[in-house]
This record gives C-alpha cells, structure tokens and sequence, in this order.
C-alpha cells in the first residue's frame, strides 16, 4: 500500500522549528508508527522558497517516491516553512502573495498520492510580533514601531491562503492546526502535530530540548543599538546566539511590542475568522 | 624551610617539594648567592597602556634561557603579577619594599643566570600607575607616574637604572582615552586635543627621580622585543611576539561605535559582557581606530605623507532621484578631464558590477555574500582607478567616486523608511573602512520632498511594484522624519572621518546640466566643458500618465525581471510621455500640503546649509523656480 504523502507548509513563526527538529533528532520514536521524514536540509532543496516547485516539480516527485518505496513507510512527512513563499507584509494582498503559483505546483506533484497538507496558523498580532523578533534576531535594526509601516492591517488575513490550498489540494486534504496548542506544552503540540495527520499515530514524543529561544525586552533593545554596526552573516549570527543565551526571554521579560489598542483592534478584525479557520472541520 | 617552601608556592611552575625537599633549598640558596647585593643594571620596562608591555614582558620570560646566558634575568608578564601580589599593591601603589625585592628575587634565581649577571629586566605594565586613563590624559600623561616608579625603583637596589617607556602617539592615546570610556558606559563626548609635547613631559618627570640614571622613550609602538634587547646590548637574539590567543581584540572604530550605543541599555555587568562579546564580534579588519570618532579638530592629524594613502575622498552620494545619471554619465565622460585636474573618478558602474556588492551595508539584508571579499574588490578597482592616473602623471591621491547608492539602496514597497535613508551611516562607514583616506568630504543633493516621493514612487512602478501612490502619500503626513534632510544632513556630517558635507539643490538642474555639475564638482576643486562631453542628460526617461495605469494593471503578473524590464522598455517606448503627458500624481492642494509640511526643516536646511540661496527656496513651488536662476553667488555651502 503507498504511504499517505504529509506535507507540512508552515506558516513561519509556528513550531516549524520545533516539528522538524523534533523529527531529526528522535526518529526511533517515529519508526514505529511508519513514519519517514524528508529532513529540512533536504526540502530546502527540494522545496527552497517554492520557487523549486515550479522550476523543478520532478526533485521532491522523485524524493516522495524514493520514500515510499520502502515497505515499512506508512507516511512520508516533508515540513518546510518556506514552501508558501516568504510572507511579504509590505505588498501583496495577504501574508503569502507568492503562494498561488507555488501552491499549484504542490498540487500537481500531490495529485496522484494519498496526501495532504498542515498547515499551522497563529492569531495576527502573535504571529507579527513573533516576526519582527525574527528579524531583529537576524540583524534588521527598525523598531516595532517603523516596521508596522510596512504592514497593512487589512491585509494580513489567513483565509486567502487557507482558501487557495484548500481549493488547490482538496478541503478534505487541508489540515490546519492552531499554534497557540503549544501553551500546553511542546511534546503535546508535537503529539498533536502527528495525530493530525492520522489519528491513529498515538504518538507519546519524549522531547524536551529547547528550540529557537527568543529575545527579551532587553535583548532586542541590544539587538537594536548594536545591529547597525554588524557587518557579516557570521557577526550577525554570533550576535542572535550571544542574545539568546544571554539575553532571552527566559531570563529577562519578554517584550511587549503591540499597544492594547492595536491587539485590540487585529482582535476585532480577525479573531472571529481566526477561530473559524482552526476550528475541527 | 617552612619559609622557601612558602616562597615556592608563590613562584609559577615552582617544583614542589616533597622527598628532596633539603637537598633542593640547598641548591636554591647555593643560586640565589649570585643576586645578592645591588644588581648592576635595573632596566625598568613600563608602557600606557600596559597591555604591550606585558606582552614583550612573555615574550622576554619565554627566552629567559638565552638571556640568562648572557648575564640578564628579566622578569615580566605573569611573574610580576605573582611578585605584585607578594608586595605590590597596584591599587594604593605602594611597595612593601623587603617582600617585592624579595619576590623579585626569587623569580630571577630560577632563571639560574651565568654570572657575571649584568642585568634585571623588569617589565611591567603599572610601573606609571594602574588608573584607566581619562580624559585629563590629554593634559597630563599618567600624573602618578613619578611616585609609582620611585617607589619601584627603591624596592630593587641596583648600581644603575634605565626607565624605558613605551607610549602612545597623541592619536593612540586619544584612542585610549575614548576607549576607557566607553568601556565605563560613558559617551566620550569632546575630548581636549592632546597638548604637544606630552611625551617628553612625562619622560622628564621620570627622569627626574634621583635614582633614575637614564630614561629611553619609544613611541607610538616602536617597542618590541628585539629593540629592548638591543637596549641591553645583548645582540643578536631573535625574540618574537607570541601571537596573543584567547585575548580580548583591541577596540576599534565599530566596536566602539556599537558599545557606546548599546550601553544606555546595561547595568554594569552586563555592559562587560556585551563589550567583550562586541569586540570579539567586530574585530574583522578592514577597521579603523576608535579615536575616528572624534572630530578633526580634536583629533591631531597623522602624517601620512609618502604613504599611499587616498588624501582626499569625495563622495558624491546623491540622493536617489536627483540626476545622478547625468552627473555621472557626465563625470565618466569627463575622466580623463577630471584627472588632468589632480581627480580620479570612479564610476559608479565599476563598483555595481563588483561581485560581492550585496556584502556592502547599503543594502537591507546585506552580509550574505563575504565583505572581505567586498573590500578587496572595492579597494582593487580604486586602486586600479589610482595606478592608472600615476601612469598618466597625475598625483593620485585625490578620488571622486559618485554613487547614490552610498546612502543606501531604496528599499521597494508601500512604504517610508524612517529615519530617512536609515543605512546611509553604515553604507559610507564601510567604504571609509576599506579605502582608509586621511579625509572624506560628501557632496549630497537635495529635492523637494513633494517632486521627491512622485519620483521615487515611479522608481518602484517601474520596478515591478503596483501599490497605489496614495499608500505613500498618506504616509508622509503621519511621518515626515522620514523625509527630512536636515536630519539626514546632521547624520552625514556626524560619520566619523568624514569632515565636509556640500549640499546643493537638484532643482538648479533645471539652469542646465552645466551650471549643476559646477556647483557639484565646486568642492572637489575641479571644473568640466560640458560642451566637449559626451553623455545623454536624459537618462531614465519618466512614465506617462497611460503607461503608469498599464503598469499598475500589469505589474503584479510579473514575476521575473526580464519581464519587468520588458515591460518598462515597451511602456516606454508605446506610450511616450510626448504623446500622452507625464503621469501626475499630486494635485496642487496635496503638493501645498507637504511643501507646507517641511517648510521649517527646508528653511533650516538652506539656512545652514546653503546660505548662499534664498532660504525659503522650498517653500512654494514658485520660489523653488528661483533656484534655476543664476545665483549671484555660486559658493556652495559647507556643513
């Protein structure tokens, strides 16, 4: 029998990391359910911004097949972030504005396979904060303040891109899981994860490691004094993991970047459509 | 025995002692015979900072074999700080003289010197006192120097004393001074130039302890191993530095840059932390000291004459949008001119073509290709660029180099970067890095804000982006830091090593191509026949108002360049700004409101700036037409 073809198409800033790592470093806990995955330093590959899908649909075809050809595999799991194209906040008319050609081409590769996608959501004003602490950490130096310039509130709607893979790939082949599951722990989110894609992957992870730690108040406001002076890839990079271990959220407050106000108001907008997104269909 | 044995503790790398414990204090005592009474020559070797005298100190210790057969025993580096500890106390700087001659001694035995034993070496970093240095520096080298050093040279009888002192340049020492600031979450704030002479003052004083018989005074780094050595006449030994491992890098320009501007932020343990992690980070050369931050007028310049530095680096930055096309078609044409006047031009192609640009600070997500490389590449084409002009008989030493991208590339999308070209300081701190000139002068052109945004929103159309214009205008009003070019021209002229801004207008443009380019090349000291040059004034043709509907249509199907470039290339030609009229964006209400709206930042700026116009040149558009008029005076200003 083929295996069930999982693909995992993020959205940023959900437990991407924490899935694919959880993945690499304990696949005895997975072997027993059937589980094979496609490691990220593969999809990025196979997958890179989506841009390789369309250029290049036959490398992940050839992967999936390669996976299902081994008679123990039951589900073949690709997770990969960046699979919807970056979310642009500055243009386009929702987060993923590249995603309509890159969903597409997932589709035709998913076309004669019993697959489906995840997708995970978080609501606006988590998911734009938890961003722009990304890319501080990766060396940008704007405030929150100057960065939400860049963003318009009207446009950072999940549903267009929920309605477009569900359209694309099938609504019955569209799962899409609520990032906020994570608030009752990580190794119950993982479990989550996995029951999502068959319930009956009773899966109990042991896994404790910390993944992807973020920045404090003091932390980012470091991060922004010192940023402008970082010159190289590799400064940049010493400095996220200086700030990290040092300076994060785990020791110091975390950051409080949206007003009231404004949490209130993408509430208003979106919390409703939120809701109805990650509700059990 | 008790005691030695107490005595040997304290000396690093000491044998214990265990069984043979008798026989060994024999053999001690039978050394230490040799050291008893006055030493010959003390040589005192004493440095600010301290940190280079304690790494010629190991270096010394590490050949103390070969020095010992030549009758000198030096102590140094880790040792002094164990003889400190046993009498020294570098905070009151007071020396319990029988327990420091004691320690001292004790170290020198285990260098078992042949006799006849000529001389004790003492280097160490605190003979002038342990203070950090502050700014009074600048007034008075190390003002307790003469109390450490007598109490020092008291504590170890000797028949002869040489005091040889390793200080800093006035430059360095600047460089110290700010340092030390720094590093105590201070702003270094305005420094008093180093007095002349500082020196010799302080070799004086030292000089003038009645046990001092001699003082040499190496400057600047003239010290090393090799050249103390020949102090002692003992010549021929090879002495290398040992390369310093796990050591803190020294401070340097950006280092110091980043610490000053995080430090607000920290307690003090934190700001220890972060500054070791800063200028661990950030000591990747190309570099520049940390004293560039000061301003030339504090700063003493350094003579570089006969090195082959750039004397003089001009910069003509833009901004966007302000014909910098022209100018530097104009400029490219005119090289040749240009370097019969003492100028080497570079063109801005050359340095876009280079291929690890996206390294360069200029871009927003730079550092992903490697800046070494970058600097390399940059630093080759302008020396290149340079070469040629020597090969031709011109000197050299003056560049000109136009690019707009030296403010920062304009990021694409619905929206206003603030503060306005944010990653200007950093684009312009890279290049100054690499190219080390002695001097920087920046010629930067300003355009009305409203005429301004119109431009370069059609930039972003005809790069492939189809957000309406009214998402930017409505911007303006909510944020017009980010327009302002007071602010942007203050920021410039802050850039350390960067010691002229010129401004001039773009709207004079309209006077002719001629009389622009004049005013801009006025503060390079040049001039150009515009009328022997060949070059199109024309050079990035405007969209029509039918173009830009089709290219707000069109734009958001595109996916690759080679498309958009398609597109612009046939809306260009099809739809001719002749045939159907430029596009308009603004209407007169809205183009008064914002000319309103920077109407006092305007003023300021040509007050400051340009005293030269009318200072409300910006304030409608019918005094901005009076720009491209001849002025009376053609004088530019200078920031």
């Amino acid at each position: 029998m083929s295996p069930k073809i999982v693909v995992h198409v993020g959205a940023h800033k959900t437990g991407t990391s924490l899935i694919q790592k959880y993945m690499r470093d304990k696949p005895r806990q997975l072997t027993p359910f059937g589980v094979r995955p496609i490691s990220r330093g593969q999809t990025n590959t196979l997958i890179g911004w989506g841009e390789v899908l369309i250029e290049h649909p036959a490398l992940l075809s050839d992967r999936i097949a390669e996976e299902s050809a081994d008679p123990t595999a039951r589900y073949v799991v690709a997770s990969h972030e960046n699979t919807l194209g970056r979310p642009h906040l500055a243009s386009g008319d929702h987060l993923y504005p590249e995603a309509a050609t890159r969903v597409a081409a997932l589709a035709g590769i998913l076309r004669d396979h019993d697959a489906m996608v995840i997708m995970y959501l978080r609501p606006q004003a988590a998911f734009l904060e938890s961003y722009y602490l990304q890319l501080v950490q990766q060396g940008e130096s704007f405030t929150f303040d100057q960065w939400l310039d860049r963003v318009d509130f009207d446009r950072v709607s999940w549903s267009p891109v929920v309605e477009m893979l569900r359209n694309a790939i099938g609504p019955d082949r569209v799962a899409i899981g609520d990032f906020e599951e994570i608030r009752s722990g990580q190794e119950p989110f993982l479990a989550g994860f996995f029951r999502r894609i068959d319930p009956a992957i009773d899966l109990t992870p042991r896994y404790t490691a910390k993944r992807n730690l973020s920045i404090s108040e003091k932390g980012l406001q470091i991060a922004l004094a010192a940023n402008p002076h970082l010159r190289t890839a590799d400064e940049k990079k010493q400095m996220r993991d200086f700030l990290q271990k040092h300076f994060s959220n785990a020791v110091y407050p975390r950051p409080i970047l949206f007003s009231d106000q404004q949490r209130a108001l993408l509430e208003d907008r979106y919390g409703a459509e939120y809701q109805d997104l990650v509700a059990p269909r | 025995m008790t005691s030695l044995r107490r005595i040997a503790r304290r000396i690093p790398g000491a044998v214990r002692w265990r069984a043979k414990a008798a026989r060994r204090a024999i053999a001690w005592r039978f050394r230490s015979r040799r050291l008893r009474g006055r030493i010959p020559h003390l040589v005192v070797h004493a440095s600010f900072p301290p940190g280079l005298v304690t790494a010629i100190g190991d270096a010394l210790v590490a050949r103390s074999r070969a020095l010992a057969d030549d009758g000198v025993v030096v102590v140094g580096g880790g040792q002094i700080r164990d003889a400190g500890r046993a009498g020294w106390s570098a905070v009151a700087d007071t020396v319990d003289r029988r327990k420091f001659s004691r320690a001292i001694r004790q170290v020198s035995r285990r260098q078992r010197v042949k006799p006849p034993l000529r001389a004790l070496v003492l280097s160490t970093g605190r003979a002038l006192g342990s203070e950090r240095p502050t700014a009074e520096e600048t007034r008075l080298l190390r003002p307790r120097a003469v109390g450490v050093m007598e109490e020092l040279v008291n504590a170890v009888p000797a028949r002869r004393v040489t005091v040889v002192l390793d200080l800093p340049s006035s430059d360095d020492l600047l460089g110290m001074i700010l340092a030390a600031a720094v590093e105590r979450g201070r702003d270094p704030g305005d420094l008093a130039t180093p007095l002349p002479g500082l020196t010799a003052e302080l070799a004086g004083r030292i000089e003038s302890i009645d046990r001092v018989d001699e003082v040499v005074v190496l400057e600047g780094g003239e010290a090393t191993p090799a050249n103390l050595v020949t102090c002692l006449g003992s010549q021929g030994l090879a002495i290398a530095l040992k390369p310093s491992r796990g050591a803190t890098p020294r401070w340097n320009l950006r280092s110091v840059g980043a610490a000053r501007d995080v430090s607000p932020h920290l307690d003090r343990a934190e700001r220890r932390l972060v500054q070791s992690h800063l200028r661990r980070t950030m000591a990747e050369p190309p570099s520049r000291p940390p004293q560039t931050l000061l301003a030339d007028a504090i700063r003493p310049l350094i003579d570089l004459a006969g090195t082959d530095r750039i004397r003089t680096l001009h910069l003509h930055i833009g901004i966007q949008k302000t014909a910098t096309t022209t100018i530097q078609g104009a400029l490219h044409s005119g090289q040749t001119a240009l370097r019969d006047q003492g100028v080497v031009y570079l063109d801005r192609r050359y340095m876009m073509r280079l291929s690890d640009l996206r390294a360069w600070r200029a871009y927003p997500h730079s550092g992903r290709t490697e800046f070494s490389a970058f600097a390399r590449q940059l630093k080759g084409a302008v020396d290149e660029a340079r070469r040629t002009a020597i090969a031709a008989g011109a000197p050299g030493d003056v560049v000109l180099i136009s690019n707009e991208t030296m403010v920062g590339a304009m990021e694409k999308g619905p929206f206003l970067e603030r503060p306005f070209r944010p990653r200007a300081e950093a684009a312009i701190e890279d290049v100054l890095d690499i190219l080390q000139p002695q001097d920087c002068r920046l010629i930067l052109v300003v355009r009305r804000q409203d005429t301004l945004i119109e431009s370069q929103y059609m930039w972003q159309i005809h790069g492939g982006q189809w957000f309406p214009f009214d998402r930017v205008a409505g911007l303006v009003f909510d944020h017009p830091e980010a327009l302002s070019f007071t602010d942007l021209a203050d920021r410039l002229e802050r850039i350390p090593g960067v010691s002229a801004l010129t401004v001039s207008p773009f709207e004079q443009i309209r006077f002719g191509v001629e009389g622009f380019l004049h005013q801009i090349l006025q503060s390079v000291g040049a001039t150009l026949d515009v009328s022997s040059l060949s070059f199109d004034a024309e050079s990035n043709p405007s969209y029509s108002e039918r173009a830009l509907e089709i290219a707000l249509a069109v734009n958001s199907h595109l996916d690759t360049r080679e498309q958009r470039w398609a597109v612009r290339d046939f809306l260009r030609a099809a739809f001719p700004v002749e045939a159907s009229g430029r596009a308009s964006l603004l209407d007169d209400a809205t183009r008064q409101r914002i000319i309103d709206l920077f109407a006092e930042d305007n003023r300021r700026l040509f007050e400051t700036r340009m005293p030269h116009l009318p200072p409300d040149a910006y304030a409608t558009t019918a005094t901005t037409e009076v720009l491209a008029a001849p002025q009376r005076s053609n004088s530019p200003g200078t920031g």
